[in-house]
């Protein structure tokens, strides 16, 4: 009888999905077990249109007809042009986490791309998805699933599998990348590529335990283990091909549920490029923004919905064991400028849904400036006291929460109070 | 970026007194003259040497000297210079503000169209390389380089009668210096009504000095800039926390108003400097244009400044060892970097001369560290290097012939369609590193790749009449029992990984292609030899 990993690789995800059972109750996930879904949302989104409900301060132009919202345990900014929005918080309140009031210090989209994702500005350094994935419990075959967005990788570059803008990984994995190019090559017979195969193993293998450095071993070692993955992911080569078909923001998101279900990724990314690919850049009319997150809400709300329906590898559904964390790589400023649109602001929100979250808590604040309130990193509550906000410590906690040691890869702690 | 921050807080009195420079201890045992003349020739032209070369330094090492000056003057540096700069200076991106349809061109010129424009300033920049002129032209040059495509759009006087890149002439009477006014990387680094050219500021700063100012944190909660309703161009003004970097950022950002364009998506307005616009600057910064508080008139004025700047010289030393090592340049590296710029510096400002001292250094000549090789020398030095995709493309092109593209898109060059940063590259925007280690994807590019040069050479040189590209000794009929078997094979392993292969190695190149050929034939089996060496570890690294 198949395993279900097994189902899960011989069936097509629109297939698989109806056959998977509906979900039966939270699990408890266990920090080292849990995994991460980020949505990137590209160019800056505006916290006022969603987690940054800053009424009656001059200093901050707020939406016209926008209203402060509750929600369990939730406060958001609420209007009729985004019922979306409003929907997904009453339906999800309960595994919802609001991070408001977090500096990302830059003021252009690469670097706080950067910094958003891995705590520095400069070169050289891994994303947070890439330091989850590779220090997962389990060698996996796709560690850290980059379907897109920013990626940043130096020391687990292996972890890292790009899926490409058009399916190039499917390509390069069922041989069509050379087969259907310019000067098309007929791949050779299966029993020619498996000794080919394993010639090079021997090799790599060799390689390595003749290596005369400690970087030659390394080389190697990837090499050889990247091998092994490949044999692994090449009997899902039809699930990656989705990202070019139809719907590819909706294809990626579920090809990524996929890959996590399977147990194929601890993480994954997907951008969200804002309603008309327009992106959140919004220097002009900058009433883009409502737009942007209600599609994004929907999206956001299919998606949960989609992991609710998934069984987990660990937990009872996906939505035990995935914990989808939705930020931008900066904020728009409090006041509008003179095409109405609002510039670059390095004080953002994030936000954190599912798996491991406590739910139904808003952790940090703007202050009637929008600035960032300083919290007690002990607790997650406001603190005067205590530490203003950083993308360090953004990504310390999620570090953290994947059972990572945030102090010895970035040198932040995490926020208490979120996981 | 240490190294230049060091360097740019040193003080510059007066004429520098000459360098008393104490080499580190080495720890770097060096390559083995085959493996080094094969590293040489990947980094200088992109491809394999041949197997006369490899003889030549077997038979002396001192041969390799010789070999090396060859290639610093083979016409494939150029491509070589591109590669390196493109990685750098990262303008060899999918995708610009205005589409190649908009000129009226062919689907199948989009992909000539990207690569052309994001090439041009690392066209001129190679071309000053390549002609061994000073490194100083790129900024102060009265021309730009031009292919056909790109006099066809722009407005450019190009060589009647030629083709290819070759130097030419903007006709739009924009001032002339070097990149400094060239279309190609300005609609990299382009701007907008808000950003009023200070990305383009940054991206001098960052590509001519080595100084990254976007790397300095921004912090509007430590200023509290932006609070009681100020606006961002207000504080980029007025408050210190702002000025202290803008105060450098905004006069030069002052002086690209000509390239300052009323729609960023139109063909027209891009394609053609605005010398009209240029007073904007002052007034819409508020500032007079000057570099570092030397008042500069003009673009012309400012690539003078910039080639005086004894700084944008070290950048050229450490963008080029960079470069050559693939690891960034630290700290620890200072004294080795200055003894490369003193090699160019003696020399006119030649690159070359400062690419010779560089493949002449232990740290590039570097196979392994000794035993006793200190943790941070570990840590820091890549005695191994993943060729970059660049290399994998152009070596696997010279020995099979085969041009892995598709639709006019080089397979190689383009993430769009592509495999590129899939196969360890950098697109510009988001990957800016080229991959260090293997990865899943990167191996299999290798390993498609590999399939896709073996088999092509092998159908050209075993057709009837053919004039063979790689396969030298052997026909379909030959034998493991033959000599020319075993030639063959010790030809192939030399070709493509430099060194001569041992008796194990031989032994299980001829299984597999005893077992291949007897479910198929002698070319499939021959193509899965091939196919082996293009994906072994010592192929694919240096």
């Amino acid at each position: 009888m198949p395993s279900r990993r097994d189902l899960l690789r011989l069936l097509p995800l629109p297939v698989l999905l109806p056959l998977l059972s509906p979900r039966v109750g939270r699990a408890a996930i266990t920090p080292e077990s849990r995994k991460f879904l980020f949505v990137f949302c590209h160019g800056g989104w505006d916290p006022t249109y969603c987690f940054a409900p800053i009424y009656g301060s001059d200093a901050v132009d707020m939406e016209s007809d926008s209203e402060l919202a509750t929600v369990g345990g939730l406060q958001f900014v609420d209007h009729g042009d985004r019922p979306t929005v409003r929907s997904f918080f009453e339906r999800f309140h309960d595994r919802t986490c609001i991070l408001n009031g977090f500096e990302v210090p830059s003021i252009t989209h690469d670097r706080c791309m950067r910094l958003l994702m891995t705590g520095r500005s400069t070169d050289g350094t891994d994303d947070w998805g890439s330091i989850l994935a590779g220090n997962a419990l389990t060698d996996l075959p796709l560690p850290y699933l980059v379907m897109s967005g920013p990626s940043y990788t130096a020391q687990y570059t292996s972890s890292v599998v790009r899926v490409g803008s058009t399916g190039q990984l499917a390509q390069l994995l069922d041989g069509r990348s050379i087969t259907t190019a310019s000067m098309p090559v007929m791949l050779p017979p299966d029993f020619v590529s498996e000794r080919v195969d394993a010639f090079v193993r021997e090799r790599v293998s060799a390689w390595q335990a003749a290596a005369r450095s400690v970087r030659q071993a390394r080389v190697a070692e990837r090499y050889g283990a990247s091998l092994d993955k490949i044999q692994v992911a090449s009997g899902y080569a039809s699930s990656f091909a989705s990202v070019s078909s139809g719907d590819a923001r909706w294809g990626a998101f579920q090809t990524a549920v996929s890959s996590l279900a399977a147990g194929l990724s601890r993480c994954a990314v997907v951008e969200y490029d804002g309603l008309w690919s327009q992106t959140f850049d919004t220097h002009a009319n900058n009433a883009l923004q409502s737009g942007h997150f209600e599609e994004l809400f929907q999206f956001l709300e299919d998606l949960v919905d989609l992991m609710d329906r998934t069984p987990g590898v660990s937990g009872a559904t996906l939505s035990d064991e995935v914990t989808i964390v939705v930020c931008s790589e900066m904020a728009r400023g409090p006041k509008l400028n003179s095409w109405m649109g609002k510039d670059h602001y390095t004080i953002t929100s994030a936000m954190f849904v599912g798996g491991g979250v406590k739910g139904d808590r808003v952790v940090g604040a703007f202050d009637a400036n929008m600035l960032g309130k300083p919290v007690d990193l002990a607790s997650g509550e406001l603190d005067d006291g205590g530490t203003a906000l950083v993308a360090a410590h953004f990504g310390a906690t999620l570090l953290a929460a994947g059972d990572v040691d945030p102090v010895e890869h970035i040198g932040a702690e995490p926020i208490e109070g979120i996981f | 970026m240490i190294l230049a921050l060091v360097l740019s807080c040193a003080p510059e009195v007066g004429e520098p007194a000459p360098r008393e420079i104490t080499p580190p201890p080495l720890y770097h045992v060096e390559l083995s003259a085959p493996r080094l003349l094969r590293r040489m020739s990947l980094d200088l032209r992109g491809r394999l040497p041949s197997l006369e070369e490899l003889d030549a330094v077997e038979a002396d090492p001192a041969a390799l000297a010789t070999l090396r000056d060859a290639m610093l003057d083979d016409p494939a540096l150029e491509d070589r210079m591109v590669s390196f700069l493109a990685e750098r200076w990262q303008t060899r991106v999918d995708e610009f503000d205005v589409p190649y349809y908009d000129y009226g061109l062919a689907n199948e010129e989009e992909f000539p169209y990207q690569q052309a424009i994001g090439e041009e300033p690392l066209r001129l920049a190679a071309h000053v390389v390549v002609n061994d002129r000073p490194w100083t032209d790129i900024v102060t040059a009265d021309y730009t380089m031009a292919n056909e495509l790109l006099a066809g759009i722009w407005p450019i006087a190009y060589p009647e009668g030629a083709s290819g890149w070759q130097e030419s002439r903007y006709t739009d009477d924009r001032p002339a210096a070097g990149v400094l006014t060239t279309n190609g990387l300005w609609w990299r680094y382009t701007t907008n009504r808000f950003n009023n050219n200070r990305t383009r500021a940054a991206a001098v700063f960052r590509l001519f000095l080595c100084e990254d100012f976007l790397a300095r944190p921004v912090s509007f909660s430590a200023s509290g800039a932006l609070s009681a309703g100020t606006t961002s161009e207000e504080a980029i003004r007025t408050e210190p926390y702002c000025v202290a970097c803008h105060v450098s950022i905004e006069p030069v950002a002052a002086m690209f108003f000509g390239f300052w364009w009323q729609s960023q998506y139109s063909a027209v307005e891009m394609s053609t400097y605005h010398a009209e616009r240029e007073p904007l600057g002052p007034d819409t910064l508020g500032v007079e244009p000057s570099w570092f508080g030397d008042p500069v008139y003009g673009l012309v004025d400012l690539g003078g400044h910039i080639a005086d700047d004894p700084r944008f010289h070290r950048c050229a030393a450490e963008t080029m060892a960079a470069s050559l090592w693939r690891r960034d340049v630290e700290l620890a590296d200072f004294d080795r970097v200055e003894s490369f710029r003193d090699a160019y510096e003696a020399n006119g400002y030649s690159i070359k001369s400062m690419l010779r001292a560089i493949t002449d250094d232990p740290v590039y000549r570097a196979d392994s560290l000794t035993a006793d090789a200190p943790s941070d020398v570990v840590d820091r030095e890549l005695p191994v290097r993943l060729l970059s995709v660049d290399q994998l493309a152009s070596a696997a092109e010279d020995l099979s012939g085969y041009a892995w593209t598709s639709g006019g898109f080089d397979l190689l060059a383009d993430d769009s369609r592509g495999y590129r940063v899939l196969g360890g590259g950098v697109n510009g925007v988001n990957v800016t590193r080229p991959q260090q280690e293997p990865g899943v994807t990167w191996a299999l590019v290798v390993d498609r790749l590999a399939q896709g040069a073996a088999f092509t050479v092998v159908a050209n040189d075993f057709a009837e009449g053919a004039d063979r590209r790689l396969f030298q000794h052997i026909t379909r009929d030959t034998l493991p029992a033959d000599p020319a078997f075993e030639a063959e094979l010790v030809a192939l392993h030399r070709r493509t990984l430099g060194d001569r292969p041992d008796a194990a190695w031989l032994a299980a190149a001829t299984g597999l292609w005893e077992a291949v050929a007897a479910e198929s034939d002698a070319a499939i089996a021959w193509g899965a030899v091939l196919t082996v060496l293009l994906r072994d570890p010592a192929y694919v690294s240096d």
